[in-house]
């Protein structure tokens, strides 16, 4: 029973894939401008990391308006503070995956968790309407792949991360960057260390290796194998009349199991 | 005898599909042994994985699609057989329903669910049956195809559920000792000791494996019934021609070669597939401006693409790179689509289009009745 | 008699009611932005009018002739009546001088009503159809009063005479403050004293995109009083001729843009009126009359669509022809630029685009280390910090471009074999900016400006050299506003240089084939380079045939000012029409002399005339030499 709700979204820092400079998480930039449409100016944007944050003043052109900076160490796991800073918002949006850092796509569901809340992934839009119990309820559209598109009900308050294809204008403006601003939250001396085990890193410069199994054949049967092994490249197919050029076409599609009768 | 080997002309050979005969190597060879028989390899039996009793248990769980897994779900199964030692077991937890044998991807074990169908959105009943899945089993490993389908999502739920702590999600690599994933978008390879959760990116398992599991169906746990919290309403109906290029899985597109605008759109609506063009179709007016394709136009990947009367400009071949099956319709057998496709039917592409259209109908409603008998 | 003083009274009438005009016009023009400006100015008006204006005018003599003999006829018969009449001065020879004037302007206004007879359709019609009968009205009258005999004159006669005086007058004195077209001859002398580019009158080509102050919010014109007042005043000195629209790419592909019609509608913005009475072509696609607007009032939508805005290719056809000098590409720009910095309103793919260019210093979102690549093969130098360098290579964004890399190797292959010492700039190097500033993303280009002006200070070298006119323009026009001051050379003029001085042997070229030359927008209209490609192609014995738009009159490939990006629509496209000017000369190469033209032009599908860049056609008389 209340007259209003509350939105956030959550803004990462993103980093160009090729340069690395510091931009507007895309995914959150969505989320964003998804949450704008649903709460207008009561929208609140946070984001868990220094005021310093380059990125951050993307964000500002792209309309946050103002944005909040909880501080939290880039050592330590953001979802606990998060998650205790936005215990009273209705909705909180994110994008499915940071691009800067794990990327890991795990936070929406660690915030959802620890806020006993459900959450709903790749959400494409989102409606809040007053129910009959005089109480908002939310509709949410979800990507499917393939074009599928699923609705889903929820009540109040839940996690929603959102996919890059929603139907939302990123637009850029440079006056809005002047004129935003940065707010930063109390600390609030929350520290969790992070829960995962330890990595090494190294710049990506190799393909990854695919896992294969340790096949007990010969060389032989390796040699054979390679022997009958369809040869690559493609098909002409030049003689024969159109129907058996159509049949052609068919069999093509349904050897590759491209169709389903 | 003299030293000098002499080359049995009756050696056993077998045919390879393009007609040529191999010399089968190694074999010593009777007289008119295998003599001209077709080799086909992939009819031989393989042997299973392993004979011992499971004493651990690596878990796959993928949804199925339409009866079957896909490639990506595949992948999920076959790691979890390629990484287990012989005295662990691989138990397959397939969501939905399966008309298909998936022993050949190193299942032992094989749960199938078919209420937990990908098409309802049912988090927390999955999350129950999985977890009753998991006490019963205490898998050491678990792996997931890390997709749209729901795998990712229900991984999730379940990694922040529990395991936070081992977990890696979009996984490029992995073997017995570590798994890799990319960070910084894909600048950075983070490596890690094997986490009990795997989430696997398409294309990191080799599916063709040298052995098979013992593929027994095992019944699913009995849960007490579950209330969603949130309401699956069902899925939205969707027209294939409404679908955005970037998503569709089949298109047929058309460049200069298609007189008949309406002849494609019979074709694409006859094999569920969406419709894009050429620039070339797309400046004569033929076709709507968002439906271009190309460099100047719409990037794609579909599985299935048909370039009906394309010639293949160097853009537009950049804007369907990732398009898995090429299929072309031309008159001009040297045109570079040609080089690009993986099927070429020259001719007309009128006739071929009405040609396609009466078989694929014929083929339809065959199928159908086929259905039905079954 | 009564007649004379009549003419007197009727003449401090006419310069009173001219002066509340030109008061009410003017009020409206201080509606717009401050501007330098001086009084002393309005000296040069005669100058510049019979030099600078008539140079333009003078492109078509059937109405450069007219209107010396309308204008300057009613500019003497008006100097007279003010000394005759206005003085009382009623002497008997001066009205002699005052019926020859009228004669003069009688005849002008007769071969204006001869050319509206049939007008072209670039003509607007509407109350400019009036002008050859009032103005008729006007010397049939004053010749009639100031002649006759006063006891030869019936006082019918005479009354009939006042009401025909009485109604040019009226054209001629109202025209200012009801905005009706005779507003034209003060806002048009006006304007050419108070320019806004006053370099333009002095020998200097002026096409530099004036910055924005943006750490004073300065984003752009958001409403017709963002102008700056001497603009607003410019937009009504515009005769509507309709020269602009005729030259303009966009129209003639049908994109909804017209020139003249813009101006048209900044008008009806300046003067809180509509678009009712244009009385010209439309916007190709968007009808006239639903477009209204005031000096505070938002220009975009509701007086100009942004599809209009976003389909000009910043050419400046329409400058080059506009004999009222009006600079459209100044105020089209000016209104992207509110949109772009203050909404984030742009189309297409411009967007990801100037993202691209804020995140990665290129067009295309590439490494910028990737940028030299195609160089590596050929021993070039890097240029670096303490090692002097005679030239150096500035490649821009067709450095990415595998079709363009084969130009750029081309021209390293000329210069090493003119043993000219240069260095490639390398990673260093940013985009100039000058997409984004044509889209109006002043930040954008301003951000690119200085970081490269920052690389190019650590650097020492004498000049740089491009391929690309489009950044030919930034380094060399626009740069200096922020500090940036290079000597600036294209590649054509180079490779002229090179070879006039001897250091370039050119072989006579194997290139049989049909040739025509396409200008550059930016190297042609921006920089006024037409001549240097020209006598390379002829050292190479090649004869050029001449398309029928060349030189600072050439038409676009339609692949400037963002125009590939925001692809507004329209019923053709632009290259497809450069192509078919060249199909018409029977060309089977066209030469270019940009990377943005040989991909425009390149991207003509069907069969085209093979498109090669001049510093190809150098190198391979190289080769074959050899």
């Amino acid at each position: 029973m209340r007259d209003t709700f509350t939105v956030a979204a959550l803004a990462s820092a993103g980093r160009h894939p090729v340069s690395g400079a510091p931009r507007a998480c895309r995914a959150d930039a969505v989320a964003m401008a998804l949450g704008r449409r649903i709460a207008g100016d009561a929208l609140r944007v946070v984001h868990a990391g220094t005021a310093e944050e380059q990125s951050l003043q993307d964000y500002l052109a792209l309309g946050a308006g103002t944005i909040e900076v909880l501080p939290v160490d880039p050592s330590t796991d953001a979802a606990p503070a998060l998650a205790d800073y936005l215990r009273n918002v209705d909705i909180i949006l994110t994008g499915g995956n940071a691009e800067f850092g794990r990327g890991s796509g795990l936070l929406p569901y660690a915030l959802a968790e620890a806020l006993k809340r459900p959450v709903i992934a790749n959400a494409l839009d989102v409606n809040v309407e007053r129910n009959a119990d005089a109480d908002w309820s939310i509709e949410i559209r979800q990507f499917l792949p393939k074009g599928q598109r699923r609705r889903i009900a929820c009540p109040l308050p839940l996690v929603v991360s959102v996919h890059p294809r929603a139907p939302v204008e990123l637009k850029y403006a440079y006056a809005r960057r002047m004129s935003g601003r940065i707010d930063v939250a109390p600390d609030q001396g929350m520290v969790a260390p992070l829960l995962q085990p330890e990595w090494s890193v190294e710049i990506a410069s190799r393909r990854p290796v695919r896992l294969k199994a340790q096949d007990g054949k010969s060389a032989h049967a390796r040699m054979q194998s390679a022997i009958v092994s369809e040869a690559k490249g493609g098909v002409v197919a030049f003689e024969g009349t159109t129907v058996d050029k159509a049949q052609v076409m068919l069999n093509y599609l349904r050897e590759h199991r491209l169709v389903d009768f | 005898m003299s030293g000098v080997k002499r080359i049995d002309p009756r050696r056993p050979y077998c045919l390879s599909p393009s007609g040529l005969r191999r010399i089968v190597l190694g074999e010593s060879g009777g007289a008119g042994f295998q003599f001209g028989a077709m080799a086909r390899p992939h009819k031989k039996v393989k042997p299973r994985r392993t004979h011992e009793p499971a004493k651990h248990w690596h878990m796959a769980i993928a949804h199925s699609n339409r009866g079957r897994l896909d490639d990506h779900a595949r992948e999920a199964v076959a790691a979890s057989a390629i990484l287990a030692t012989p005295e662990i077991g691989v138990i397959a937890v397939i969501l939905g329903d399966l008309h298909e044998d998936i022993a050949a991807l190193g299942a032992d074990r094989i749960v199938v669910i078919p209420e937990l169908d990908a098409a309802r959105f049912q988090p927390q009943r999955e999350e129950a049956v999985i977890q009753a899945l998991l006490d019963e089993y205490q898998p050491a490993q678990v792996l997931m195809p890390d997709n749209m389908l729901g795998d990712g999502d229900l991984g999730r739920r379940l990694i922040a559920k529990h395991e936070r702590a081992a977990a890696a999600t979009h996984v490029v690599e992995l073997d017995r000792q570590h798994v890799s994933v990319r960070w910084n978008s894909g600048t950075i390879f983070a490596k890690s000791i094997l986490p009990r959760f795997v989430l696997l990116t398409p294309g990191t398992v080799d599916i063709e494996l040298p052995f098979v599991g013992a593929g027994e169906q095992t019944a699913p746990p009995q849960i007490s019934s579950v209330t969603e919290v949130c309401r699956d309403l069902g899925l939205e109906p969707t027209e294939m021609s409404d679908i955005a290029l970037e998503e569709a899985d089949f298109i047929v597109s058309a460049g200069n070669g298609v007189r008949n605008v309406e002849t494609i759109d019979t074709l694409a609506r006859t094999l569920g597939a969406a419709v894009g063009a050429s620039r070339v179709a797309v400046d004569e007016g033929k076709l709507p401006r968002d439906k271009q394709i190309g460099a100047s136009g719409k990037t794609v990947s579909a599985t299935t693409y048909f370039a009906i009367g394309i010639s293949g400009a160097v853009q537009h071949l950049q804007g369907i790179k990732s398009c898995r099956h090429v299929i072309a319709i031309n008159r001009d057998a040297g045109a570079p689509i040609v080089k690009r496709a993986d099927l070429t039917v020259i001719g007309d592409a009128e006739e071929l289009m009405q040609a396609l259209i009466t078989r694929v109908e014929q083929a339809r409603n065959q199928g159908e009745a086929g259905e039905v008998e079954r | 008699m009564w007649v004379a003083p009549a003419v007197t009274v009727l003449f401090w009438v006419s310069v009173a009611t001219l002066a509340m005009g030109l008061a009410r016009r003017s009020a409206l023009w201080r509606a717009g932005r401050e501007a330098p400006f001086a009084w002393s100015e309005l000296l040069a008006v005669p100058k510049r009018y019979f030099i600078d204006l008539h140079h333009v005018v003078a492109r078509d003599p059937y109405i450069a002739k007219t209107h010396i003999a309308t204008a300057g006829g009613a500019i003497a018969a008006l100097v007279l009546v003010a000394l005759n009449y206005g003085l009382v001065i009623y002497a008997r020879l001066l009205d002699w001088g005052i019926l020859l004037a009228a004669a003069v302007m009688l005849a002008g206004t007769y071969f204006v009503w001869a050319r509206r007879r049939e007008s072209p359709q670039r003509l607007s019609r509407g109350a400019w159809n009036r002008l050859p009968h009032s103005l008729a009205a006007f010397a049939i009258g004053l010749a009639i009063l100031v002649m006759a005999p006063p006891q030869a004159l019936s006082l019918a006669i005479a009354v009939f005479a006042l009401l025909l005086l009485l109604a040019g007058s009226a054209e001629l004195t109202l025209g200012i403050g009801a905005g009706s077209p005779m507003k034209h001859a003060v806002a048009g002398l006006l304007h050419l004293a108070f320019h806004p580019r006053p370099e333009r009158f002095s020998g200097g080509r002026s096409t530099a995109l004036a910055p924005l102050a943006l750490a004073n919010r300065d984003f752009g014109v958001a409403k017709p009083a963002d102008f700056l007042w001497t603009e607003l005043l410019s937009f009504d000195a515009c005769v509507e001729c309709g020269k602009c629209e005729q030259s303009c790419p966009a129209f003639a592909a049908r994109q909804p843009l017209n020139p003249k019609k813009l101006i048209q509608d900044l008008v009806a913005g300046l003067s809180s009126s509509s678009d009712v009475a244009y009385a010209g072509r439309p916007y190709p696609g968007i009808s006239i009359g639903a477009h209204r607007g005031s000096p505070d009032q938002p220009i975009v939508p509701k007086l100009i669509e942004a599809e209009t805005v976003w389909s000009c290719t910043t050419c400046r056809a329409c400058v080059e022809e506009c004999p009222m000098l009006i600079e459209h590409v100044d105020a089209i720009v000016g209104m992207r630029r509110s949109l772009n910095l203050t909404q984030g309103d742009v189309p297409g793919t411009a967007p990801e685009t100037l993202s691209n260019l804020r995140e990665t210093g290129t067009q295309g979102g590439y490494a910028k280390s990737a940028r030299y690549n195609w160089a590596i093969d050929l021993d070039v130098p890097e240029a670096q910090p303490g090692k002097p360098v005679d030239l150096l290579l500035f490649a821009g964004e067709g450095a990415f471009d595998m079709r363009y890399q084969r130009t750029l190797r081309a021209l390293v292959k000329s210069l090493k074999a003119a043993r000219v010492d240069f260095a490639i700039l390398g990673p260093r190097e940013c985009d100039t900016g000058d997409t984004a500033r044509r889209l109006g993303d002043e930040a954008t280009f301003q951000a690119l400006a200085r970081q490269n002006i920052a690389i190019l200070a650590a650097l020492n070298f004498k000049r740089i050299v491009t391929s690309d006119p489009h950044v030919l323009h930034s380094l060399r026009n626009e740069y200096p506003a922020f500090g940036g001051n290079y000597t600036v050379i294209h590649h054509t003029a180079l490779l002229a240089e090179l070879a006039s001085q001897g250091k370039l042997k050119l072989g006579k070229t194997t290139e049989t084939r049909t040739l025509t030359y396409h200008d550059p927008c930016y190297l042609g209209r921006y920089n006024g380079e037409t001549q240097a490609p020209r006598d390379l192609l002829r050292n190479l014995g090649i004869e050029v045939h001449e398309m029928q738009r060349s030189g600072l009159r050439a038409r676009c490939c339609g692949g400037g000012g963002g125009a590939p990006l925001t692809d507004i629509p329209g019923k053709q496209r632009i290259p497809d029409i450069r192509m078919a000017d060249a199909r018409e000369v029977g060309a089977d190469v066209i030469a270019v002399a940009c990377p943005q033209c040989t991909a425009m032009l390149e991207g003509v599908a069907g069969a085209r005339a093979e498109i090669l860049d001049i510093a190809e056609l150098v190198a391979s008389s190289l080769e074959a030499q050899q």
